[in-house]
């Protein structure tokens, strides 16, 4: 195993503020201290070369998470082992076989050429000098990013900035790549492309990669494997899309009229929106072929379609307090 | 030694990035150099004013030359190296910054304080030496004895500030504002540089070249260099960084141990 | 007006969040006090006069310069505003129905406030613990001075402003407010007592005069310039400023790139 963690906890201290100013000067002399759970006894464990996805709203642990298996911040309890190291003990050959692409916060210098960027990193990772100049020339080709090597960070578009923040943490040749929202705030064709890079980047290289990101078009695509964390608990470990199917509960049925229709009783059916042409129907999957039949016996039929939920519509019911099942 | 080795590569990689990154914005670099002269040209001026006929106590207008040379000297070297990363790292663990420092295979602690050189300053600290050593000439002690002194005390004392300006940071692993601590520090540098040793009696001796040795700094590399360095002055230099070596280390340590990283 | 008192209360709340700090602050404030103490009672010697300053007056000078000094410093709104502007967030000033000035004026103003009434504070228990190391100042005399503060505040504030709004043009100003700063201080007697560095050539038609020498030297009862004549040149250098501030701000949309956003 490559990660593995056993009861793995971290806890917060805050403090509450009354509102209002009234509640700022009585917050000068006494004010109350709670705890935030932010994981709880969490327990997992990774192969080589796995691609995980992480899930879960926002607060619910992920990034502390991260944080824990980086050795940024230390467990309140529990173990922790990544690459036969323990995180918290900061060893340098330990910090060499992982890294760390956050989307919100970059590391590159932003005045400066990303190639000067990824010269720093190769001092500091002390990437011996043939490694480097292959590494660099397969990634930026990888991420096609060859014509902006040269260009300030101030001037890159988001997309081209991450390309190369991903550049950056692949150069030393990590065995783990931790992935914090490296998709955020870019544009459907550039996590597109991002994706896809990681995809190749993973298989040839055979980088093990945790991933958290709140478009599940990321996690469909790249993981297989999906952990669901909900108020720092693991709520669920296992395929993602047996995952998703189970909250798969109902179809939605589009039909169009070439006459005005009143529809019969049929059970079992909901109707969302319907003006006598144009009819919006939900339906449980296994009721589809009976209400289809009664739907058609009406005739008249211009245009019919049949579409499953929306995927972010079940990631939703999976965040929300329902059951979830194994 | 190999750690040591690579922790130096890394700064020196970073000075020179520092250096590209400077002179993209001309009007700062240009505008730093103009700051220190400022500063040095305002330093010159109030010693005038205050060095009544010429002497303040016992030290003539020659000693304070030393101590006023030896005031840019420092300042110049720890602006240059470690003053703008150390100030930056109260924000930086305030912020989640220091993450992006933590997870990488280089000491957290170098990285951050030598990441924001300032080499403009260099020039600042040439300058103070020439006039450390040209109040030496005046004060006929320009002697190789007192030179090697004046290079070993001031290299601690250099030391020293690291030290007593990471003790004041580390605080932002448990305090969220630290700006009464910077303002403290503020406060101390600018008089203790400004307070000649003679001027300095009584319990605020022990106050300012032990408790918070910022008369210390100030005053020791001078005092090193006019010759009157007994074993006491040597122990107490030593002694003082040795202990504050210890309380950096201390409250470092278990400050990287609390640090809760802000949440993005 | 109710939107820039609202700010005002916001940045109030936001000051005593960190309440150590906010204490503390106050109390080191007592060792710019003492350690000038030490410094010029070497300079003194055994003399009793330096410059028309006793010891006494000396100490009080500096506790005094102590207790105005925040008026001068802006409280580190001058660099977020900058900030603003270079990370594109000033496009709020353009969007919403607020002023960057007056935003900047009011939120200054809350943020000088606090620390000037806690080191008032301090610095009045130290004087009547000590009175032998100070001089004897006058309740009546101090009042007289708090419209010549409030106003040099602001004027002070107005300086930042323009060297804030200065970011449009020079992107990283930082150095102009180091150097802002160092000659502020050097120029407005926060240093050292104007007379002593300039003699008898004290130009008080200077703004900076107004921002610590004058009302420090006001309230010890050194001064032969009436308070009116320090109003009237203050407010001419107010209105002047005002005038170069709206000028800026209606220049700026045209000069915003908007970059960041």
């Amino acid at each position: 195993m490559i990660i593995e963690t056993n009861n793995l906890t971290k806890e917060f201290k805050y403090f509450e503020k009354p509102e209002g100013l009234k509640g700022s000067v009585q917050s000068l002399f006494k004010r109350e201290t709670k705890i935030k759970t932010a994981l709880s006894d969490f327990t997992f464990s990774a192969h080589e070369g796995e691609f995980i996805g992480l899930m879960g709203a926002n607060g619910a642990g992920k990034t502390t998470l991260f944080k824990m298996l980086t050795g940024i911040i230390h467990p309140t309890s529990g173990d922790v082992s990544v690459s036969g190291y323990i995180p918290a003990k900061g060893e340098v050959a330990f910090k060499k076989s992982f890294a760390v692409v956050m989307g919100q916060k970059s590391q590159l210098w932003w005045d400066l050429p990303a190639s000067d960027s990824l010269l720093l990193n190769k001092a500091i990772y002390e990437i011996p000098d043939k490694q480097y100049r292959d590494n660099v020339k397969y990634f930026v080709k990888l991420f096609d990013a060859q014509k902006y090597l040269s260009v300030p960070v101030r001037k890159l578009s988001l997309g081209e900035r991450m390309k190369f923040e991903l550049i950056n943490s692949l150069l030393h040749a990590p065995k783990i790549l931790f992935l914090d929202e490296p998709t955020i705030g870019l544009d459907a064709v550039a996590q597109r492309q991002i994706r896809e890079m990681l995809k190749t980047a993973g298989r040839e290289r055979g980088i093990t990669m945790l991933l958290t990101s709140h478009y599940t078009e990321d996690l469909l695509e790249l993981t297989k494997r999906c952990i669901v964390l909900r108020s720092g608990q693991k709520i669920y470990d296992g395929d993602m899309n047996h995952l998703l199917s189970q909250y798969t509960t109902d179809s939605t049925i589009h039909i169009e009229f070439s006459t005005q229709k009143t529809l019969p009783t049929i059970p079992h059916i909901n109707i969302e929106q319907q003006n006598g042409y144009v009819f919006s129907i939900r339906t449980p999957q296994d009721k589809i072929s009976i209400v289809l039949q009664e739907l058609l016996s009406l005739g008249d039929v211009n245009d019919l379609t049949v579409s499953d939920d929306d995927v972010t519509l079940l990631v939703e019911r999976v965040f929300k307090d329902e059951v979830l099942c194994q | 030694m190999k750690n040591i080795r690579h922790t130096f590569n890394v700064i020196l990689t970073l000075a020179k990035m520092q250096v590209s990154k400077s002179m993209i914005y001309r009007y700062s670099f240009w505008g730093a150099f103009l700051c220190d002269t400022s500063m040095f040209l305002i330093q010159l001026l109030i010693f005038k004013v205050i060095a009544q006929d010429g002497h303040i106590g016992s030290w003539n207008v020659y000693h304070l030359t030393v101590f006023i040379g030896t005031y840019m000297a420092l300042d110049g070297l720890y602006m240059a190296t470690y003053f703008f990363g150390l100030i930056e790292l109260p924000w930086k663990i305030r912020s989640g910054n220091l993450d992006l420092i933590i997870i990488k295979p280089v000491s957290t602690l170098f990285y951050a304080a030598f990441s924001s050189l300032n080499l403009g300053s260099i020039l600042q600290f040439i300058t103070g030496l020439i006039v450390v050593f040209y109040g030496a000439v005046k004060l006929h002690v320009f002697y190789v004895p007192h030179i090697i002194q004046f290079i070993i005390i001031f290299t601690l004392m250099y030391v020293l500030m690291f030290l007593l300006m990471l003790c004041i940071r580390c605080l932002s692993f448990w305090m969220t504002k630290i700006n009464s601590f910077a303002m403290l520090e503020d406060t101390l540098i600018d008089f203790s540089f400004k307070l000649p040793s003679p001027a300095i009696r009584g319990g605020w001796r022990i106050v300012l070249f032990a408790v918070l040795p910022y008369g210390l700094m100030a005053n020791m590399p001078s005092e090193a260099i006019f010759g009157e360095f007994s074993i006491r002055k040597w122990c107490l230099c030593i002694g003082v960084v040795a202990f504050f070596s210890l309380l950096a280390f201390v409250l470092w340590k278990f400050g990287r141990c609390h640090y809760d990283s802000a949440s993005s | 007006m109710k939107k820039y008192v609202q700010i005002m209360s916001l940045e109030w709340k936001n000051a005593i969040i960190y309440r150590t700090d906010t204490a503390l602050s106050a109390l080191f404030s007592v060792f710019t006090v003492v350690l000038a103490y030490l410094l010029w009672s070497a300079v003194f010697g055994s003399r009793e006069i330096v410059d028309g300053f006793t010891l006494p007056q000396m100490v009080t000078y500096y506790l005094l310069s102590k207790i105005v000094s925040p008026f001068s410093q802006g409280g580190g709104i001058q660099n977020e505003f900058s900030d603003e502007i270079k990370s594109g967030a000033y496009s709020k000033y353009i969007v919403k129905p607020i002023s960057p000035l007056g935003y900047f004026v009011f939120a200054s103003f809350a943020r000088m406030i606090l620390p000037v009434l806690l080191n008032t504070i301090v610095m009045a228990i130290a004087m009547i613990s000590f009175p032998q190391y100070f001089l004897a100042l006058h309740p009546a005399i101090i009042i007289t001075a708090i419209p010549v503060l409030l106003l040099s505040g602001i004027l002070s504030m107005l300086i930042d402003y323009l060297i804030a709004m200065s970011t449009f043009k020079l992107t990283d100003i930082s150095f102009i407010y180091i150097l802002k700063n160092i000659f502020t201080m050097l120029l407005s007697g926060g240093l050292i007592p104007l007379n002593m560095l300039l003699g008898d050539k004290i130009a008080m038609w200077s703004p900076f005069s107004y921002i610590i020498y004058y009302p420090v030297m006001l309230c010890m009862g050194k001064t032969n310039i009436s308070i009116f004549t320090a109003i009237g040149v203050i407010s001419v250098w107010i209105a002047i400023l005002i005038l170069v501030a709206r000028f800026v701000q209606h220049l700026a949309p045209k000069a915003f790139e908007g970059v960041g956003i």
